[in-house]
């Protein structure tokens, strides 16, 4: 399963400095190549692959692609998505609840701010349930009990409230106000 | 340039500085991925996932989000499956015609009553047989239901009958209907059975969280009345009154709710009681239902730290079967009789109560299994006839504990020596399987109880109901 860690040294680099592929290189598994709106190249597992719905649907439609272009997708979220999903087909072979939730947790626990967030719209766009799921929860965990202003900045979003529709807003709610944490 | 002008400031205004370009870095950052990029459904994705407050935290953020946050189908919808969907059809209550935002908050509020309460008070209804005091709430198909629970005669079955359906109508308001009798269980919750006129509509009042009353809706039925063109009256568009704010003289002497109303009374509360009591002599007459007040049993199960803790059914000396409530609190354990707990002086009558909760571990010392062995358990009255199988080996018990019978003799021991140890002591073996039987050195019986309920539902209902 692990074929690429256990390739030979020579092997591996020979792929990475031919423009093309080495297609001699025998892999047990098929892979498939991703490449990011920063033209970086993401070859993973077609089992993998199978997880991102979007992915799946491409290749449905057209068998003989090799390389599939993510137009909406940068490389670092990509990176992480790839991360997640290849611990998620493990926990499909080996079915443990207990050992999930807890990398689940730790995945995204780990994970700066920005890094949720912009993970968010590449689940979303590869269709991955479960992580958009995950995600979401950790992103409102993260403003529970926070202030607007820090709501605000967590997600990029502009003021445009005047100072006396704020007020009045902010009385109308302010049940809603008390016991929030500092920022 | 920047390091010449970064060595010319002192260390606060470089700090400021660096604070300041560390500002700009992050909004750049946020604004290539901020709230506004997602698409609508993950929007509404991360907001079902917040709670109300952070909701109307979130709808301060901007005019553009406002709305969102005001999107029944889509937001609140959300946020009452993710919570109730697996309990509830939330899609039938108020026939499916009242906004989810009102259920939300509606649900959120009686989800609370879920589990077990019990009667505060002897009961004032004018029935001959004594209603049970113990009440359970479970969840039904689009409203909740309440029903007696009560000890039977048949082994250690328990009998479950109708008592309270408490729901929304498709115009958004709260229907709460009661059946006296608790006999008939289509009656209230079989399709549109609520409409029978043997059931009473009820004003189901919160005080707290622990506590809630049911009182008669008189002006429902003056309303029906009205509206049928029998009568006429001239107060019947007046808000209810509700017994939450006030009138504490007709209410049961217990401490509870008397130091709940002690600090509860409001100025205007001395209006209200006149105007209640004004109204409550002129409906005399025609009342079916006088109002009780139940407790929350909080602790209604055992936990690990608590293993004796809850609700459980024995069969006592006489035979029959009882409800037994253990509690743990500051002092230690007590057990009491449910129906005792409604009793005023209940607090003087444990059944069995220890200062000190610690257990004697296996193996045990050779005149506690003498203790054990030379005993009998009760059985019920039918226990050829049922599968019921108590644990008969010694090696079945794991644990034993040191109890009392009764308060008023132990302070009289600590007194005299004249008292006689074997009038009070007592034992409670704890079973492999988790339940427990407690016995007392002046006889050589066993009570061994059962749990009434596990994992909130009842237990040894008979199929019938």
């Amino acid at each position: 399963m692990s074929s690429s860690t256990d390739s030979p040294t020579l092997t591996t680099e020979t792929t990475q400095l031919s423009p093309q592929p080495d297609t001699e290189t025998a892999k047990p598994t098929k892979k498939i190549t991703l490449k990011s709106s920063d033209n970086q190249i993401f070859e993973v597992e077609e089992s993998v692959a199978m997880e991102f719905a979007t992915v799946k649907s491409f290749f449905e439609d057209s068998p003989s692609t090799d390389t599939v272009p993510l137009p909406n997708v940068t490389a670092k979220p990509l990176s992480q998505v790839i991360e997640f999903c290849k611990e998620q087909i493990k926990f499909k072979a080996n079915p443990d609840e207990a050992q999930k939730k807890k990398y689940n947790a730790e995945f995204v626990t780990e994970k700066s701010d920005k890094d949720l967030v912009d993970m968010i719209p590449v689940a979303n766009y590869l269709e991955i349930k479960d992580l958009l799921d995950v995600l979401n929860q950790a992103v409102a965990d993260r403003i529970e009990n926070k202030s607007v202003e820090y709501v605000r900045s967590f997600f990029g979003i502009d003021n445009d409230f005047t100072a006396e529709e704020e007020a009045a807003l902010r009385r109308e709610h302010a049940w809603a106000y008390e016991g929030v944490d500092e920022d | 340039m920047v390091r010449n002008l970064s060595s010319s400031l002192k260390p606060s205004q470089i700090m400021s500085w660096a604070c300041l370009k560390k500002t700009e870095r992050n909004k750049q950052n946020q604004n290539l991925n901020s709230f506004s990029a997602f698409p609508e459904d993950v929007q509404f994705c991360i907001l079902s996932f917040l709670s109300p407050t952070e909701i109307a935290n979130f709808a301060c953020t901007s005019k553009r989000y406002a709305p969102l946050c005001q999107n029944d189908s889509k937001l609140w919808y959300s946020l009452c499956d993710r919570r109730w969907g697996s309990k509830t059809q939330i899609n039938k209550w108020g026939d499916g015609q009242i906004s989810y935002k009102l259920l939300y908050k509606t649900l959120n509020k009686w989800e609370n009553l879920i589990g077990f309460w019990r009667r505060c008070g002897q009961s004032q209804q004018k029935e001959t047989v004594k209603p049970p005091s113990l009440v359970f709430f479970e969840w039904g198909s689009s409203f909740l239901s309440g029903w007696r629970v009560s000890p039977s005669q048949n082994a250690y079955c328990v009998i479950k009958s109708p008592f309270l359906l408490i729901s929304i109508s498709p115009e958004g308001e709260i229907v709460n209907y009661l059946d006296p009798e608790g006999q008939n269980k289509n009656k209230l919750f079989g399709d549109l059975g609520y409409l029978d006129m043997d059931v009473v509509p009820v004003n189901v009042n919160f005080i707290g969280d622990s506590h809630f009353s049911v009182e008669e809706n008189m002006d429902f039925a003056y309303r029906r009345s009205l509206s049928s063109g029998n009568l006429k009256g001239e107060d019947s568009g007046e808000d209810i009154v509700s017994v939450a704010s006030g009138s504490p003289g007709s209410l049961p002497e217990t401490l509870e709710i008397y130091q709940y109303y002690a600090n509860r009374m409001s100025p205007g509360a001395d209006r209200a009681i006149r105007r209640q009591r004004r109204r409550e002599k002129e409906k005399q007459g025609k009342k079916r239902w006088e109002t009780e007040h139940f407790l929350k049993i909080v602790d209604s199960s055992p936990t690990l730290d608590r293993p004796l803790q809850g609700l459980w059914k024995g069969i006592c000396e006489d035979r029959k079967m009882e409800f037994y409530l253990v509690a743990y609190d500051e002092f230690g354990i007590s057990c009491r009789r449910v129906g005792d707990l409604s009793e005023r002086h209940s607090r003087s009558t444990p059944v069995f109560w220890t200062s000190d909760p610690t257990f004697i571990e296996f193996p045990f010392p050779t005149e506690e299994e003498y203790l054990y062995d030379t005993r009998i358990h009760i059985q019920p009255p039918e226990a050829a006839n049922s599968d019921w199988d108590f644990p008969i080996e010694n090696d079945a018990v794991s644990r034993i504990m040191y109890i009392n019978s009764s308060y008023d003799l132990v302070i009289l021991g600590v007194e005299g020596a004249s008292m006689n140890p074997w009038r009070v002591e007592g034992r409670v073996w704890q079973y492999r399987n988790g339940t427990f039987g407690f016995g007392f050195l002046r006889n050589h019986f066993i009570v061994d109880l059962k749990h009434i309920a596990k994992n909130g539902c009842l237990l040894d209902i008979p199929g019938d109901l």
